[in-house]
């Protein structure tokens, strides 16, 4: 089975856990608050099913910033920085692959293809590179409460740094914002999932 | 750029940022009292580190913004990053209190280097920045006991890290290493005790208040 299809299962059983095991006085806050309920979700994850979802981010991004590269559409500072960030997708990669191996689980492989946007220019290059970067930020923040293993939580935490740090950066260079909020958002495996599987496909 | 509404745009995300921080506290196990006696005092310690941090942030901003010495994007960042500081001092004021500790106050003055231009100026945020990211990051594995709390300080430490980032880009320096790199309490507060100019907060580590203390022409050479 594929990572897509085990969080789809896992979301699932995640749902129907939660409604039976967060049990909250009607009208009480964790009654009503999704932010909670996606929480008690990741909760049903292991800590290598949060590498293997973390993984799965990574060999996207990589590929993603290999693509963005090949087009030779990027010059300059601006090319500095996509080379240095896709080496450090790369560098991610490699690091969670080792670190699922050493406990025991299956790395999920990369895509043979992902349904990328045309990287027809500069602007589509930012804008996608952007978009992504931030879904990282919140895969990896919203996950971080499910890991219970405090050295894989302290790996997840110096790698969500790095997603943030190339966001920003990538706004800065798109004229944006670079620092658009005091904090940065989390997101749901389910929200992550919304917007990431339309790229990765069937 | 419309600056009004760029304003309103961030105080409300500062509003809701806040709120979602307290939100996400009321429904921790912490304040069902649940955790207390495991970890509550340490737990109040990690806090009241981060506010010391935080308070230092944000009078830095505030008071190199006062200076005169910066202009056009740099002034404009400094001010949304010292929005930025502000509200995470309100948002860990406001978690300390609700957990029944006593939040750590800022201190009445600072000691900063002395700035020529601005080119020294985003120097130094850089380097105040790269510590706060480094300072969260070393701190996030302890709280990984508290759902809310731990997600609270993960986004801050991203927004800190995004600080350092654009900074090192206006300095010309490296704007993301590929593994963020963590400091403990103790190779923070070196660095930042001799700026506090004054006793650190109980429960936390006195190192580094000697070389304050002693003074001279030293202290942490990352500020030279």
């Amino acid at each position: 089975m594929d990572m897509q299809s085990k969080l789809m299962e896992l979301l699932d059983f995640g749902q129907s856990r939660s409604r039976r095991n967060t049990v909250a006085p009607a009208g009480s806050i964790a009654a009503r608050d999704n932010v909670a309920l996606g929480r008690a979700f990741a909760q049903t994850m292991s800590d290598l099913d949060i590498l293997n979802f973390a993984l799965t981010l990574e060999h996207l991004e990589a590929e993603m910033y290999r693509q963005m590269l090949a087009t030779n559409i990027l010059t300059g500072k601006e090319l500095t920085y996509f080379r240095d960030f896709g080496a450090a997708e790369a560098a991610h990669v490699t690091a969670i692959t080792q670190t699922i191996q050493q406990l025991g689980g299956t790395p999920v492989a990369a895509k043979a293809m992902y349904n990328f946007p045309a990287f027809g220019d500069r602007g589509a290059i930012l804008n996608f590179a952007a978009t992504v970067e931030e879904v990282g930020v919140g895969a990896y923040q919203g996950a971080a409460p499910a890991i219970t293993n405090a050295n894989i939580l302290a790996a997840a935490g110096s790698i969500v740094q790095v997603e943030a740090r190339h966001a920003a950066i990538v706004r800065l260079l798109q004229g944006q914002p670079p620092v658009p909020a005091a904090f940065t958002p989390s997101l749901t495996v389910q929200e992550v999932l919304t917007k990431v599987t339309p790229i990765l496909g069937s | 750029m419309n600056n009004k509404m760029n304003m309103s745009r961030r105080n409300f995300f500062k509003a809701s940022a806040v709120a979602v921080v307290a939100s996400t506290l009321a429904t921790s196990p912490l304040m069902s009292g649940v955790g207390l006696a495991q970890g509550g005092n340490q737990t109040l310690d990690i806090l009241n580190y981060a506010l010391t941090l935080e308070h230092l942030e944000a009078r830095a901003y505030r008071d190199v913004i006062a200076s005169g010495l910066l202009s056009g994007m740099a002034l404009d960042f400094f001010r949304t990053f010292g929005e930025h500081e502000a509200a995470h001092v309100t948002a860990l004021t406001q978690t300390i209190q609700q957990l029944g500790g006593t939040p750590v106050a800022a201190q009445a003055n600072y000691n900063w280097p002395t700035f020529a231009n601005q080119s020294e100026v985003l120097t130094f945020f850089h380097t105040v920045e790269e510590l706060g990211a480094a300072a969260y990051l070393g701190q996030a594995p302890r709280l990984i006991d508290n759902d809310g709390l731990l997600t609270a300080a993960v986004s801050i430490h991203n927004v800190e890290a995004q600080h350092a980032a654009v900074l090192a880009d206006l300095i010309g320096a490296d704007p993301s290493p590929d593994f963020g790199t963590p400091k403990t309490m103790e190779e923070v507060l070196v660095v930042v005790t001799p700026l506090l100019n004054a006793n650190v907060p109980s429960g936390m580590p006195q190192t580094g208040r000697g070389g304050f203390l002693g003074g001279g022409a030293g202290g942490p050479s990352v500020f030279h």
